[in-house]
């Protein structure tokens, strides 16, 4: 192939995308604009004076500021004992870590929310998060903080969905680190304290990785809206706030007021997150070449098993990662019974995924919904991977052609789908569809379109470090070896980024499956619903009839299944070297 | 260089699309439009999640008239007026269902709907008081008014409350939850009946209520599920998922402790305030979508929706009152036992609430930020 | 007695950026003939043999290569040996096959050369488990697989141990003779290049006259 051919190429999966994640955010904007009257930058100034906004950005801020520094907290300490040791099964472990980040977040928060409640664990231990009782309360008291509980459970959750993240960015960079470098700083004068090393040593190497991840789960928990609604429900991010007000924004003189809000709340927003995407990408291109590796086994053999330390850690981390997923298992299994005698008790019942795989409480049952999920993630797969790794190897070949600026700009503008609001996507999709191509709503594949904006980023960003640790010995070697084409792509290319393309698709179907941007979609047919749109019809509903819980659980715990069994078996394909990438 | 013309292409794109929003959808009178969709033979229906109409239900239409039905949801009532008023240009449904009374006079007023061909024989007087026009045709109802918890209050050593003002007293405070009217079609329902309870008195300010409410500490949640569930403890909520059960009132209909009993062998702690006028009658529309594609499909539905068959089935299957006359709500397990029935029904007429709606709902915004 | 010419390098020059790494360098190979070319670390050696090979192109001068199959009759070893992660010994060694040959020919001429170079039965080990010296081996074998009438070295054998480099540089010298195989050897030691080579060079003489 003709460089031309291939920057032709290049250029209309670039354009294609970019049209795609962009315009319905210009949209929604150039709509909103017509309604208030204002133009996006004196939304932006006008956005102290909008109902809720200044208390949903200061509550938006500290939230997702205390949630990446949690996730840190959490996830750096499993990350390095992961990484550090020969553990028998770090698939299993990697797979694990991996399930909550594509997790629904009702189903986060339902689990949350079991393991809170009146009963829960952490009730049992006397700790009142929901209530706020006892030591919270006296926490609430003595400090006039509203709802501590609430906040703490909040950022505990938000930690919980982002500690994939510190486990993908951190434990692949600590398990392949060479340990003679480790020997090295240790015969040398700075490096003789555990201080010392740190700074010379471990920060230098792991600063990228973890404030890489610490950026995105700022990201993620900014843009956070069901655990919100669900565990802090006093309170309004941004998100929340917008998605209250965005079914009634965007329509000519009817409820001004809420297109005002919409438009302030998603421009600030919108600005505060491409700075913490922009941090995020210059993060992670300082991250992937920072160092040389060895091989993973050959890093970690030199540091043997674990000791009783790194098991307690990475256990606990199991256990703080099951605990949300087990509790909304057994939940399904848990049926109130009322008795005009004795009032009402919770009894255990399979009647909940009875009702749960017949369809009687929702639209479908879960056999069908789980099979509609799968086509669409199938399909998401086929479109996302290629545009993903199109991209990233635009990026790449950006950056070898030593063009930095624009291999940065188009580096950030992959990420835009990322800081922009669901509601104003999904209002920009609906007035971009209904200008162009109204035909196009009853297309049963509509519901693609957003879950392949929302996961192309996520192909990138495993696909672009993957790309740049490639080093170009390996086509050389190739070349000097008389390989034809084919052949020398294959083994001086492919096969060092063929693990990365295992992991992103796992990624992208998972995300799929998770239903990630079901929310930007306003319109919904019936017949298109898919295992994610089941829980939440469920959980939606007053659930005067003690069965429908129950069936959301069941639905669930199905999708929390199929998701690690994908994890899990993505995890085995790859192989021993390949690392973890994104 | 490439990149710079992919730039130029993009700027070339954009440029055109975004002159294109610059139209402004009118249609000035309230003649049929026409389709906004290809008629493909199948009904699409714009609706809530409406329990009654469940899969066995559309089915039975589609075997019954070979018309196949498709559902397109959006989260509540108000949802549906929006999505309407989002897609009046190219409309993608052919029937609504779900819009109440407070939201009705929006939608006709803005053309949003068109005369329908049904023509039901037996709608109670209740459900077509407010409006007996051809665009909308009732198909359940219910009363909105405040639920409490019988046991919390027996246990405290507190009266029932008589008037809405014992509301603001330092017993209730932090005690009663309301769903807000901007986001909730309860909300706004007891929004209208707070309005017509205090303009039966002298000075009455209805507005001056709720800013005492709020500097009581009442709760405001964004929509009815969430005050129910989450903080009122008369109910089922104590078995749900994050639970606080702060709240020993909140706003839901009259005859939700009935359906609290239906579930429960006929156990329920939940009870209404029988106060005359804080109640509002919440009727339930459908109506053929100004727009539609399958106008006869749209038709053929409302009377199914409004056949014996199907409608006395509403208390079961939809938890509201049936349209029909002579209809009533099942006793099986206390069901009608335990449901409240207000003696004095709202007088709050279709014109009111047209008038005023929306300047109801500012001035409630005013009076809550203020507190 | 004339030796036939299997290269020749004449005047070639090449720069990165302001550095001239090459600068008018002359250089002949005879068939079947071993040059080793002496140099301290960092004055270009390799840039030389990537040029000759190809993966540089010489800003000018000329290269002459006398064989009917033109740049691919030369191999080239790499300074750390490039041995695929994802193949075993034999899945690397099998990439220097010039030709598809059946699966049987394949693993038969695999287990000869790696018993030439002392590694029987190591087909099915995994690179990363070698050790230096066994890696730059496996390398080896590969590149001379592919029947190069020129082989390229650049400083294979530097990473390794004194012992081991002198055993590979004979093993080397050996085998070459044994194929005929001219090659340019590039080292910064004296005494390998001594053993494995016909004549040395050094890193000054290429930029002299014109080199015979």
């Amino acid at each position: 192939m003709t460089p031309t051919s291939k920057w032709a190429i290049r250029g209309i999966s670039i354009l294609a995308y970019l049209s795609l994640a962009s315009l319905p955010f210009i949209y929604a904007l150039a709509r909103l604009q017509q309604v208030t009257g204002h133009t996006p930058w004196e939304a932006l100034w006008r956005f102290s004076h909008v109902y809720g906004a200044t208390e949903a950005l200061h509550y938006t801020l500290l939230e997702a500021t205390a949630s990446a520094a949690l996730t840190v907290v959490i996830g750096l300490p499993i990350a390095w004992c992961l990484g550090r040791y020969q553990w028998r099964r770090p698939a299993f472990f990697r797979a694990l870590f991996s399930v909550p980040f594509v997790m629904p977040a009702i189903v986060a928060a339902m689990g949350f929310l079991l393991l809170v409640d009146d009963g829960g664990l952490l009730h049992t231990l006397g700790i009142d998060l929901r209530k706020e009782t006892g030591l919270i309360g006296d926490l609430a008291a003595r400090t006039g903080w509203d709802h501590p509980g609430h906040f703490i459970a909040l950022i505990f959750a938000h930690a919980w969905f982002n500690l994939s993240l510190m486990i993908r960015f951190v434990e692949p960079t600590v398990a392949r680190l060479d340990p003679a470098w480790e020997e090295q700083i240790g015969l040398l004068g700075q490096g003789r304290t555990r201080l010392g090393r740190f700074r010379h040593l471990w920060w230098p190497i792991l600063g990228p990785a973890v404030l890489c991840a610490a950026s995105l789960s700022f990201l993620f928990s900014f843009t956070s809206f069901a655990l919100v609604k669900w565990l802090a429900p006093f309170n309004n991010t941004l998100e929340s706030l917008m998605a209250s007000y965005g079914g009634s924004a965007g329509i000519e003189n009817y409820r001004v007021d809420t297109s005002e809000i919409v438009m302030s709340a998603s421009m600030v927003q919108f600005l505060i997150l491409l700075a913490a995407l922009y941090l995020t990408s210059t993060l992670q291109q300082r991250h992937s070449t920072r160092f040389s590796l060895i091989s993973e086994g050959g890093a970690r053999s030199a540091r043997g098993p674990p000791n009783w330390r790194a098991r307690l850690i990475v256990y606990s981390g199991a256990g703080f990662t099951l605990a949300p997923m087990l509790a909304a298992f057994f939940a399904s299994f848990r049926v109130r019974e009322g008795s005009f005698t004795s009032g009402m008790a919770p009894q255990w019942s399979v009647e909940g995924w009875r009702a749960a795989w017949s369809g009687d409480l929702s639209t479908m049952g879960v056999g069908e919904a789980l099979g509609n999920s799968l086509l669409y993630a199938f399909c998401t797969l086929c479109i996302a991977l290629p545009t993903g790794w199109m991209l990233a190897s635009s990026i790449h070949a950006l950056e070898l052609q030593h063009r930095p600026r624009m291999a940065k700009a188009l580096d950030v503008l992959t990420l835009l789908p990322l800081a922009v609001s669901a509601v104003m996507v999904g209002l920009g999709v609906l007035l971009g569809v209904l200008k162009t191509m109204p035909a196009l709503f009853q297309w049963s594949f509509l519901p693609v379109l957003p879950h392949v904006i929302l996961t192309v980023p996520f192909v990138v960003r495993v696909m672009l470090p993957a790309m740049r640790a490639v080093e170009p010995e390996w086509k050389e070697q190739a070349l000097v070896l008389n390989l034809n084409p084919l052949q020398t792509w294959y083994h001086g290319y492919f096969s060092f980024i063929r693990g990365p393309a295992i992991v992103a698709s796992s990624l992208t179907v998972a995300f799929s499956l998770g239903e990630f941007g079901a929310s930007w979609l306003i319109v919904r047919a019936g017949s298109w619903d898919t295992l994610s749109v089941v829980v939440d019809q469920l959980m939606s509903r007053p659930k005067f009839d003690p069965l429908i819980q129950p069936a959301a659980m069941a639905a669930a715990t199905v999708l929390m299944a199929i998701t690690f069994l994908l994890f899990f078996m993505a995890e085995r394909f790859r192989s021993e070297g390949d690392g973890g990438g994104f | 260089m490439k990149l710079n013309a992919l730039l130029l292409m993009c700027v070339l794109l954009f440029a055109p699309l975004t002159g294109c929003l610059e139209q402004t959808e009118s249609n000035d009178d309230c003649s049929v439009l026409p389709a906004g969709h290809a008629d493909d033979g199948v009904l699409r229906i714009l609706t809530y999640d409406i329990t009654a109409l469940s899969e066995t239900v559309t089915d039975e239409f589609t075997n019954q008239t070979g018309i196949p039905v498709e559902m397109i949801k959006v989260d509540d009532a108000g949802g549906i007026l929006d999505q309407m008023m989002l897609t009046k240009s190219a409309q993608q449904a052919d029937l609504m269902i779900g819009l109440d009374n407070t939201y009705l006079p929006t939608a006709i007023e803005n053309c949003l709907l068109q005369p329908h061909a049904a023509t039901p024989v037996n709608i109670a007087s209740s459900a077509s008081a407010f409006y007996a026009g051809d665009q909308a045709i009732p198909f359940d109802q219910g009363d909105v008014c405040l639920n409490y918890d019988e046991d919390a209050l027996s246990e405290a050593n507190m009266t029932v409350p008589t008037h809405l003002h014992n509301l603001t007293e330092e017993e209730w405070k932090g005690k009663i939850a309301f769903p807000s009217p901007v986001t909730s079609s309860p909300g706004r329902a007891f929004l209208v009946a707070t309005m017509e309870y205090f303009s039966y008195e002298t000075e009455g300010d209805a507005m001056a209520w709720w800013t005492d409410m709020l500097a009581n500490d009442a709760i405001i949640t964004t929509g009815w599920t969430e005050a129910y569930e989450t903080h009122y403890t008369g109910g089922y909520g104590e078995y749900t998922e994050g639970y606080i059960g702060d709240a020993w009132m909140t706003v839901s209909y009259c005859h939700s402790p009935g359906v609290e009993a239906f579930y429960a062998e006929n156990y329920t702690h939940s009870t209404s305030l029988m106060l005359d006028h804080s109640s509002f009658h919440q009727v339930e529309y459908t109506g053929i979508i100004n727009g539609a594609a399958q106008v006869n499909g749209a038709n053929l539905f409302i009377d199914y929706l409004l056949s014996t068959d199907v409608n006395t089935n509403m208390p079961e299957n939809n938890l509201m009152y049936s349209v029909l006359e002579g209809t009533d709500l099942p006793e099986t397990n206390g069901y009608r036992h335990h449901a409240d029935v207000p003696s004095v029904v709202t007088t709050m007429t279709y014109e009111e609430i047209d008038a005023n709606m929306d300047a109801w709902l500012d001035a409630w915004k005013a009076a809550t930020q203020q507190a | 007695m004339s030796k036939k010419t299997v290269l020749k390098a004449t005047n070639l020059a090449k720069s990165f950026g302001e550095i001239h790494v090459l600068n008018g360098l002359n250089l002949t190979l005879h068939d079947g003939e071993i040059v080793a070319i002496l140099g301290p670390s960092g004055c270009g050696k390799s840039t030389l043999l990537r040029c000759l090979v190809g993966l540089e192109q010489p800003d000018s001068g000329e290269l002459e290569i006398e064989s009917h199959r033109g740049s691919k009759a030369i191999g080239y070893l790499f300074q750390k040996p490039i041995l695929y992660p994802h193949l075993n010994v034999a899945g690397n060694i099998a990439l220097g096959f010039e030709k598809k040959i059946p699966k049987a020919e394949q693993h038969t001429t695999i287990a000869q050369e790696l018993s030439f170079v002392q590694m029987e039965g190591f087909e099915k080990r995994r690179v990363e488990s070698l050790s230096g010296g066994e890696s730059q081996r496996v390398a080896l074998v590969r590149a001379m697989l592919g029947k190069p009438e020129v082989l390229l070295l650049d400083e294979p054998f530097s990473a390794l141990d004194l012992e081991t480099r002198r055993t590979l540089a004979l093993q080397t010298r050996q085998w070459l003779k044994q194929r005929s195989t001219a090659a340019i050897h590039v080292t910064h030691d004296p005494e390998e290049a001594t053993l494995i080579a016909d004549r040395v060079l050094t890193w000054r003489e290429l930029f002299s006259s014109e080199e015979e």
